[in-house]
C-alpha cells in the first residue's frame, strides 16, 4: 500500500475541519487537503479537483447531503474505486457504525476527535511517525 | 269494504237466493200439481156430461127397443138405470162434490125437472106395452112428441157441457199461464242465483284476493332482491288485503332501515378504520420524530463539546509552542462551536416552550406583532442591506398566543435576513397580512437564496439545514415555525418564487383562530 498524498475532509464544522487539518499536516506537511462542507460539494470536488484524493475523511451529520447519501450516490457513480473512504463522525452508536460498514468503499470508522495515532493505519504506507 | 265483511254479504246473498229458489221450486211444484188437478177435474166433468147424456140415450133406447119388441129385458135395463144406477143423480152429487158453479148446477136440475114429461110418456108406452098395445107404444116412443120432450132434456144438458167446457178450458189456460209465470219466474231466479254466485266469487277470489296476493308477493320479491323504489301495491285498501300491503310495505320498510343501518355501521366501521389507522400513522410519525429528535439533540449537543475540549488541547500545545496565531484560531474556533452550541440550545428550549408552555391567548394586532418583530431583527447582520415593504391590510385584533405567534414572525424575518443572495442586487423582504375566506394569512416573501428544489418536501423538517455555508442555523428554525404554527391552529405553507420564498402562515377560517 502506498502511502496517501491527497486528503479530502468532508465536514460542515470548520472547526473539525480545522482539526483534521491540523492533525493531518502535522502527520505528514506534504499531504495535500481538500475540504468540502458537505456531501454535495464533496461530489464537486471530486469531480474538478485536478489532483484525486487518495483518502476521503466523511462526517455522517451534514446538511444538504449526509454522509450516507454521499455514500450512496459515491457508491452509485463508481468515481474513484481506489479511493479508501475514512468515516470521521461524533457519534459512537451502533446503528451509526453499522450503517456505514455496509457500503464497501468504507474502510475505517473513526469516533472525532482525529488523533494522529489514528493516522498510521488511515494513510497507509511504512513510514509510520 | 272488508273481505269477511264481503264474504258474509255474499254467503248471505247465496243463502237467501238459494231459500228463494227452492222456494219458487216447490212453488213451482204446487202449481204444476195444481195445474194437473184442474185437468184431472175438467175430464172428470167432461166424463159427467157425456154419463149424463149417455144415460138419458140409454134410458130412451130401453124404453124404445122394449116399446117396439116387447123384450122385458129392456124394461128390467131401463128400470134398473132408473131406480138402481141413478147415473143422474150421482152426476148431480158428484158435480156438488166437485164444487160446480150453481148456474151449472140449475142447468142439470133443469134437465132433471124436464125429465118428467118424457118418463110420463116412457110410462104411458109401457103401459100400452103391457096392454099389447104396440102401435101406440111406438107412436109414443117414436113420435114428435118424444123428440121434443128428449130435446127439453138435452138442451140444458148440452148447455152445461158448453159452460162446464168453456169455464173448464178458461181455468186450465189460467193454470197454464200460473204454471209459465212460475217457470219464468224460477228459471229467472236460477239464472240470478247463478249470476250472482258466480260475480261474487269472481270478485271476491279474483279481484279482491288473487289479483292483489299476486302483485303484493311480486313487489316482496323485489324488495327482498334488493331492488330499489319498490312501492307496495293496495296499501290504502281497507280490506284485509290492505292491511296485508300495510304489514308488507311496514316490513319493507324495516328491511330498508336495517339495510340503512348497516351501510351505516360498515361506513362508520371503515371510518373508525380509517381513523385508528390515520392517528396510528400519527403516532408513528410522532414517535419517530422524537426518536430523531433524540438522537440529533444527543449527537448536535456532543459534537461541539467535543470539537471544543480537542480546539482547547490544541491551544494549549499552541502555548507550549509559542504559537500565539495558532491558540488564537484554535479560540475562535473553539468559540464558534460553544456559540453554536448556545444557539441550539436556545432553539431546543424554544421548541419545548412552544410545545409545554401554558400561554393564554390575547388580543393581538398582527401589524403590531409585526413592527416588533421587525425591530428585533434590525440588530441582525445584513438587515441593513433589505428594503423592507409592509402591506399590513389585516388590523382587526386576533385572539391567540403572542410568543408562539413571535416564534413565526421572528424566524421568518431573520431567515430573510440571514439568507439573503450576495448575488441580488436589491435585496428585498415583503410582509403582507390579508383575510380572506380561507382564513388570516400572514405572507413574508423575499428574493433571497431560497430552497434547493429536492428539499423543499423537508422545508419543515427537523434539523434541516440548507445553506451551512452562508449562516449557521441549528436546523431547527422552520420547525419550531411549523410547530407554533399548529399551536395557533394554523398552517405553515412554502411557495418556490424561482428566485426568493414565500412562507405563508395561514389562521384557521376567520374567528376560528386561537
Amino acid at each position: 500500500m502506498t502511502r496517501a498524498t491527497c486528503v479530502l475532509v468532508v465536514d460542515d464544522n470548520e472547526g473539525d475541519q480545522y482539526l483534521a487539518a491540523r492533525t493531518l499536516r502535522k502527520f505528514d506537511e506534504a499531504l495535500t487537503i481538500l475540504t468540502a462542507y458537505d456531501g454535495e460539494e464533496a461530489l464537486e470536488v471530486l469531480e474538478q479537483a485536478a489532483k484525486k484524493p487518495d483518502i476521503i475523511l466523511l462526517d455522517l451529520n451534514m446538511p444538504r447531503m449526509d454522509g450516507i447519501e454521499f455514500l450512496e450516490e459515491y457508491q452509485r457513480r463508481a468515481i474513484l474505486p481506489h479511493t479508501t473512504i475514512v468515516v470521521l463522525s461524533s457519534s459512537d452508536l451502533a446503528d451509526d457504525r453499522s450503517g456505514t460498514t455496509v457500503f464497501d468503499c468504507v474502510q475505517h470508522y473513526v469516533v472525532k476527535p482525529l488523533l494522529t495515532r489514528h493516522l498510521p493505519e488511515i494513510l497507509g504506507g511504512d513510514d509510520a511517525h | 269494504m272488508q273481505i269477511a265483511t264481503l264474504t258474509r254479504f255474499a254467503a248471505i246473498t247465496i243463502v237467501t237466493l238459494t231459500a228463494i229458489t227452492v222456494t219458487l221450486l216447490v212453488g213451482m211444484r204446487t202449481t204444476l200439481q195444481e195445474e194437473l188437478a184442474i185437468l184431472r177435474t175438467e175430464a172428470e166433468f167432461r166424463q159427467l156430461g157425456n154419463d149424463l147424456a149417455a144415460a138419458s140415450d140409454l134410458l130412451t133406447r130401453e124404453a124404445r127397443y122394449y116399446s117396439v119388441g116387447g123384450d122385458r129385458t129392456h124394461y128390467d135395463a131401463f128400470w134398473r138405470e132408473v131406480n138402481e144406477t141413478r147415473t143422474r143423480d150421482n152426476v148431480v152429487a158428484r158435480l156438488r162434490e166437485l164444487g160446480a158453479p150453481p148456474e151449472e148446477l140449475a142447468l142439470i136440475e133443469e134437465a132433471k125437472a124436464n125429465s118428467d114429461a118424457l118418463i110420463a110418456t116412457e110410462s104411458a108406452a109401457f103401459a100400452a106395452v103391457a096392454d099389447g098395445d104396440f102401435e101406440r107404444a111406438r107412436s109414443l116412443m117414436f113420435g114428435p112428441a118424444y123428440d121434443r120432450d128428449k130435446e127439453i132434456i138435452m138442451a140444458p144438458i148440452r148447455d152445461f157441457e158448453e159452460r162446464m167446457n168453456s169455464r173448464l178450458l178458461g181455468e186450465v189456460a189460467e193454470a197454464r199461464e200460473e204454471v209459465n209465470r212460475a217457470l219464468f219466474l224460477t228459471t229467472g231466479t236460477v239464472l240470478a242465483y247463478v249470476i250472482v254466485t258466480l260475480s261474487l266469487l269472481f270478485l271476491l277470489f279474483i279481484r279482491r284476493v288473487t289479483v292483489p296476493l299476486t302483485r303484493i308477493t311480486d313487489a316482496l320479491d323485489d324488495v327482498a332482491a334488493g331492488e330499489p323504489d319498490i312501492a307496495i301495491p293496495y296499501t290504502d285498501g281497507k280490506d284485509e288485503i290492505g292491511s296485508l300491503a300495510k304489514a308488507a310495505a311496514a316490513f319493507k320498510s324495516t328491511l330498508e332501515q336495517n339495510r340503512e343501518l348497516a351501510r351505516a355501521l360498515i361506513e362508520h366501521r371503515d371510518h373508525l378504520e380509517d381513523e385508528v389507522a390515520a392517528r396510528t400513522t400519527a403516532l408513528t410519525d410522532a414517535n419517530t420524530e422524537l426518536a430523531e429528535f433524540a438522537y440529533r439533540t444527543s449527537h448536535d449537543l456532543r459534537a461541539p463539546i467535543v470539537s471544543s475540549a480537542r480546539l482547547l488541547s490544541v491551544v494549549e500545545e499552541s502555548i507550549r509552542d509559542e504559537d500565539p496565531q495558532e491558540a488564537l484560531t484554535s479560540l475562535g474556533y473553539a468559540r464558534t462551536a460553544l456559540d453554536r452550541l448556545d444557539k441550539l440550545l436556545q432553539d431546543i428550549l424554544a421548541l419545548v416552550k412552544v410545545e409545554r408552555l401554558e400561554e393564554d391567548a390575547e388580543w393581538i394586532r398582527l401589524d403590531d406583532v409585526l413592527r416588533e418583530a421587525l425591530q428585533r431583527a434590525s440588530h441582525l447582520e445584513g438587515f441593513e442591506r433589505l428594503s423592507v415593504e409592509l402591506d399590513l391590510g389585516h388590523d382587526d385584533p386576533l385572539l391567540l398566543k403572542r410568543s408562539r405567534l413571535e416564534v413565526v414572525t421572528d424566524n421568518l424575518i431573520s431567515n430573510a435576513v440571514k439568507y439573503q443572495n450576495p448575488e441580488q442586487p436589491s435585496p428585498h423582504l415583503r410582509i403582507e397580512t390579508r383575510e380572506d375566506e380561507a382564513g388570516v394569512h400572514v405572507i413574508v416573501r423575499d428574493n433571497g437564496l431560497g430552497i434547493p428544489v429536492e428539499q423543499q418536501d423537508k422545508v419543515f423538517g427537523m434539523f434541516k439545514r440548507f445553506h451551512p455555508r452562508t449562516s449557521f442555523g441549528s436546523g431547527l428554525g422552520l420547525y419550531l415555525v411549523k410547530k407554533s404554527a399548529e399551536v395557533l391552529g394554523g398552517t405553515m405553507s412554502f411557495e418556490d418564487l424561482g428566485d426568493g420564498s414565500l412562507f405563508r402562515l395561514t389562521l384557521g377560517p376567520p374567528g376560528e383562530a386561537t
